[in-house]
C-alpha cells in the first residue's frame, strides 16, 4: 500500500481522530484490504516501540536553578538595583518603567529588604529602644510607654531560634550585631546598612547609644551579644547565600557587583508566628538616593529638619558640623557606600507627611518614592482594643497615646505646597483599612506613586486581559512620569523651601498617633556618575549640591 | 480560575514560589519531549530552562487563552528549533544518539537483554532523529506528549489537515526506517 491520502485515513484512525462518516469507511476498507491490515498492524506496532522509550527526568533541584536564573535575567534585563552602566539618568521614566518586571521586581527587592530589617527591628525590645537614647523630650518618653505597650515581646522560642542561627553561622540579619538608636522629639529610628562590603561606614560610637546589660530585660540578654553599639547590622551576602536554604531569594547588581539577600521562607514564617501578640503595620517607602545624598546623610538630615533625630548619630553630626572629623575617617566614609540603607522611623502622621514633602522636594537626592498603599502586618494579629485601652499612661499624667485614643489633629503650619489637600480623617486605631486609605490620601497629596496599586492594577489588567485598565495602569505610570519630570524641573527651587523646620512639630507629635515606616532607600548613581564605569574617590566628588542642602 | 491560572497570578504578584510549582509541575514532562525534539538530553534541559526562564520573563504577555503548557510547549519548541537549526551542519545523528544520554539500567535485567532493549531504543531513537523538523515535531506531540491533532495544530499554528497528513507522513518514515524491528514485534 502506498502513501495515500486513504493511509492517511488509517493513522487518523489509529489515532481516534476520525468523523463517524470516515471512521466507517475506513473500517470498510480494513475488512476488505489485508494491506490496509498490516499497515494497520504496523502502525500499532510503530506506537507501541515509541511508547517504551524512557520517560526522562530532571533532577529535584532543577526549579530553583529555574527560579535563580529567571531572576538574574529579570534583574540583568530591567536593571532594577542600578548598574551604573545601563541605568538611564534619573528624570523621567524610561521604558524601562513601563516593564512589568520593573514594577514587580523592585517591590520585591524592596520588600525583602523590608522584611529582613522589620525582622531585625523585632528581635529589639522596645525597652532597649527607649533606654539607649540620651534623654529626648517629653513626647518622647511617652512614645516610649505606647511602643512598649504596643511592641511585641519576644519569646524564648525568637530567642533560641536566634541564637542557633548564630551558632550555626548562618546568620543573615537574624543573628547579625544590631542596634537601634532613640530619635527625639516623637521621632524614633533605627538603621540597618546593608553591604556588600566588609568594610563598614565608620561612625562614632555614642556613649548613649551603648546598650548596657542592666538596661536589657532578663528575656534578652541571653542576646546580649548580637546588640553592638556600631548602629548597623551587617550582612555578610556570601554566608547568607551559603547558609540558608534558597526558598526566598531576594538578588540585586549594585555597582557591578552582586550581592544577595538569601532568607529561609521557612524560617522567617518561624519567627513571624513566634511574634504570637502583635501585628505591627509597617509601610515600607522605597526611594532611590544619590550616593553624594548618602554622603551628605541627607536622609538624617530631611528627619532631623522635621524633628526626628539620631542620638547614635549625634556624636559624629557634631564632629563633623565642627570641621572635627579626621580626615581620614571622612575620606573613608566617603568610600564605603552600601548598597541598600534601611531606616526605621517611628513618627506621627504630621511627621511623616513633612519628611515624604521634604524628601520630595528633594529630587537631585532622592526619586523614585513609592509610598506603599498597604502597610505590610509583621506578627500575627492585631493587639484588640480593650487590651490597649488598659495598658498605657506610664507616667500618669494621661498623655501616652494608644491606639484606642484618637487626638485632634493638628494641621500643618509648615509652608509645603503638597500639604494644602484635604487630611483623611485619623485611624483610630492601626487597622490596616484605615490606615491604607491614610497612606493613599498622603500618596494623593504628595503625588507619589502607590505601589501596591500600582502592582494591583496591573496585574489586574493582565489576569483578566482588560485593556481599559491596562491603560489606566499606564496612565497612572505615565502620571507619575511626569510629575517625576516635573519634579526635576522645580526641585532645585523647593530644597530650599524645604529647609524650614517645623515649629509646632512637639504639639503635632504629641496629638498624633504613631507610623512605623522604613525607609529602603537604594543607592543608584546620580545622572552625572552614570556613565562613570567605578565610582570616583570621594574627595573628587563634586559637591555643588551642598549649597542648596544642609 | 484553574490551578495554573492562579500560580500564574501569584507569580504575577511577586511570589516566585508559585512559579517554582509551575516548573515543578511541568519540568519532567517537556524535558521528556525535547529530549526527543533535539535528541540531546544536555541540549533538552537547556532549552527547557530557557523557555522556563522566558516564560517567567514574559509571563504578563501570557493571555491564558491557551492552556499554560501549550504556551510553555510553544516556547520550549521554538526554541528547540533555533537551536536544531544552529547546530545543524555540525551535529550529527550518531552525536545526537550518543548524547541523548545512556537508558537507565534495570538491575534485575539480564546482561543481554539490556544491550538488546538498550539498542532497540538507540534505533528507534536514531530513526526519529532522522526525521525532518516538521514531522519530527508533530511526531512528538502525537506520540510522546499525546496531544490531540486539534490542540497539535493550535500549538504549532497550522491546520488540522496538515497535522494529520505530517504525522502519517513522519509515521511512514519511522516504519522505513525501523522495518526489521517492527517486523520483529510482530512476529513477537
Amino acid at each position: 500500500m502506498n502513501d495515500t491520502p486513504q493511509d492517511e485515513l488509517l493513522s487518523a484512525y489509529l489515532d481516534g481522530e476520525l468523523a463517524p462518516k470516515e471512521r466507517s469507511k475506513v473500517e470498510r476498507m480494513l475488512e476488505e484490504s489485508g494491506e490496509s491490515r498490516q499497515l494497520l498492524d504496523e502502525l500499532r506496532a510503530l506506537r507501541a516501540t515509541i511508547q517504551t522509550l524512557h520517560r526522562e527526568r530532571l533532577d529535584p533541584g532543577f526549579s530553583k536553578q529555574v527560579i535563580q536564573l529567571a531572576e538574574r535575567t529579570m534583574l540583568a534585563d530591567s536593571s532594577a538595583v542600578g548598574a551604573p552602566s545601563i541605568r538611564p539618568p534619573i528624570g523621567p521614566t524610561s521604558e524601562r518603567d513601563h516593564d512589568w518586571r520593573t514594577r514587580i521586581i523592585r517591590p520585591l527587592i524592596f520588600a525583602g529588604l523590608a522584611i529582613a530589617a522589620a525582622l531585625t527591628l523585632m528581635f529589639l525590645h522596645p525597652d532597649q529602644l527607649g533606654k539607649q537614647g540620651p534623654g529626648g523630650g517629653i513626647a518622647r518618653e511617652e512614645n516610649i510607654g505606647k511602643h512598649r505597650e504596643e511592641a511585641p515581646a519576644i519569646g524564648p522560642n525568637l530567642q533560641d531560634d536566634r541564637g542557633s542561627d548564630k551558632d550555626n553561622g548562618d546568620n543573615g540579619v537574624l543573628g547579625s550585631p544590631t542596634r537601634s538608636t532613640m530619635a527625639k522629639e516623637g521621632g524614633r529610628r533605627s538603621r540597618t546598612v546593608m553591604e556588600s562590603e566588609t568594610e563598614a561606614i565608620p561612625r562614632a560610637a555614642s556613649p548613649a547609644a551603648d546598650v548596657s546589660e542592666t538596661d536589657m530585660p532578663a528575656a534578652k540578654r541571653g542576646a546580649r551579644q548580637t546588640v553592638d553599639t556600631n548602629g548597623r547590622v551587617d550582612i555578610d551576602a556570601d554566608k547568607a547565600i551559603d547558609g540558608f536554604e534558597t526558598t526566598f531569594g531576594v538578588a540585586g547588581i549594585s555597582r557591578g557587583r552582586s550581592y544577595n539577600f538569601v532568607r529561609s521562607k521557612q524560617l522567617v514564617e518561624q519567627q513571624l508566628r513566634n511574634q504570637s501578640d502583635a501585628a505591627l503595620p509597617v509601610y515600607s517607602i522605597q526611594l532611590d538616593v544619590t550616593p553624594e545624598a548618602v554622603r551628605r546623610r541627607a536622609l538624617d538630615k530631611t528627619l532631623e529638619r522635621n524633628h526626628i533625630q539620631i542620638a547614635s548619630n549625634a556624636a559624629t553630626d557634631k564632629t563633623n558640623e565642627l570641621g572635627g572629623a579626621d580626615e581620614a575617617t571622612e575620606k573613608k566614609t566617603t568610600q564605603a557606600i552600601a548598597p541598600v540603607d534601611v531606616v526605621y522611623v517611628e513618627m506621627t502622621q504630621s511627621q511623616l507627611e513633612s519628611v515624604l514633602a521634604d524628601i520630595a522636594n528633594q529630587p537631585l537626592s532622592f526619586s523614585n518614592i513609592m509610598v506603599p498603599a498597604d502597610p505590610a502586618f509583621v506578627g500575627q494579629r492585631v493587639v484588640p482594643a480593650e487590651e490597649k485601652e488598659t495598658s498605657s499612661d506610664v507616667d500618669g499624667d494621661g498623655a501616652t497615646l494608644t491606639h484606642a485614643q484618637s487626638a485632634p489633629v493638628a494641621e500643618s503650619t509648615r509652608s509645603n505646597p503638597f500639604e494644602n489637600g484635604e487630611k483623611d480623617a485619623r485611624p483610630k486605631r492601626h487597622e490596616s483599612g484605615e490606615l491604607s486609605r491614610s497612606m493613599r490620601g498622603l500618596a494623593q497629596r504628595l503625588q507619589l506613586p502607590q505601589l501596591s496599586e500600582a502592582i494591583r492594577l496591573n496585574q489586574r489588567a493582565t489576569a483578566k486581559n482588560r485593556p481599559e485598565l491596562a491603560g489606566q495602569a499606564t496612565a497612572k505610570r505615565q502620571k507619575d512620569d511626569t510629575f517625576r519630570e516635573g519634579e526635576e524641573k522645580a526641585g532645585q527651587s523647593n530644597e530650599r523651601d524645604a529647609e524650614t523646620p517645623a515649629s509646632d512639630a512637639d504639639r503635632r507629635a504629641v496629638a498624633e498617633q504613631m507610623f512605623r515606616a522604613l525607609f529602603i532607600m537604594r543607592v543608584v548613581p546620580s545622572a552625572g556618575e552614570a556613565t562613570e564605569p567605578a565610582e570616583p574617590p570621594a574627595a573628587e566628588e563634586p559637591r555643588d549640591q551642598d549649597a542648596n542642602e544642609p | 480560575m484553574n490551578d495554573d491560572s492562579q500560580l500564574i497570578a501569584d507569580a504575577l504578584s511577586g511570589h516566585y514560589g508559585a512559579f517554582g510549582v509551575l516548573v515543578e509541575r511541568y519540568q519532567d514532562r517537556l524535558y521528556n519531549t525535547m529530549v526527543h525534539v533535539v535528541g540531546s538530553a544536555e541540549d533538552a534541559r537547556d532549552v527547557v530552562q530557557d523557555a522556563f526562564v522566558q516564560a517567567f520573563v514574559k509571563l504578563e504577555t501570557f493571555q491564558q487563552s491557551a492552556a499554560f503548557y501549550t504556551w510553555l510547549y510553544r516556547i520550549a519548541f521554538n526554541l528547540a528549533m533555533s537551536r536544531l537549526r544552529r547546530r545543524k551542519p555540525t551535529v550529527s545523528v550518531e552525536h545526537a544518539r550518543e548524547s541523548t544520554g545512556l537508558d537507565p539500567v534495570d538491575p534485575h535485567e539480564a546482561p543481554d537483554c539490556q544491550m538488546e532493549r538498550n539498542e532497540r531504543i538507540g534505533l528507534v531513537r536514531d530513526a526519529i532523529a532522522k526525521l525532518t523538523e516538521d514531522h519530527r515535531g508533530v511526531l512528538v506531540l502525537r506520540e510522546i506528549e499525546g496531544y490531540s491533532y486539534d490542540e497539535i495544530s493550535a500549538i504549532l499554528d497550522m491546520p488540522v489537515g496538515t497535522v494529520r497528513s505530517r504525522l502519517h507522513r513522519a509515521r511512514m518514515e519511522l516504519r522505513d526506517q525501523l522495518k526489521d524491528l517492527l517486523q520483529t514485534e510482530l512476529q513477537e
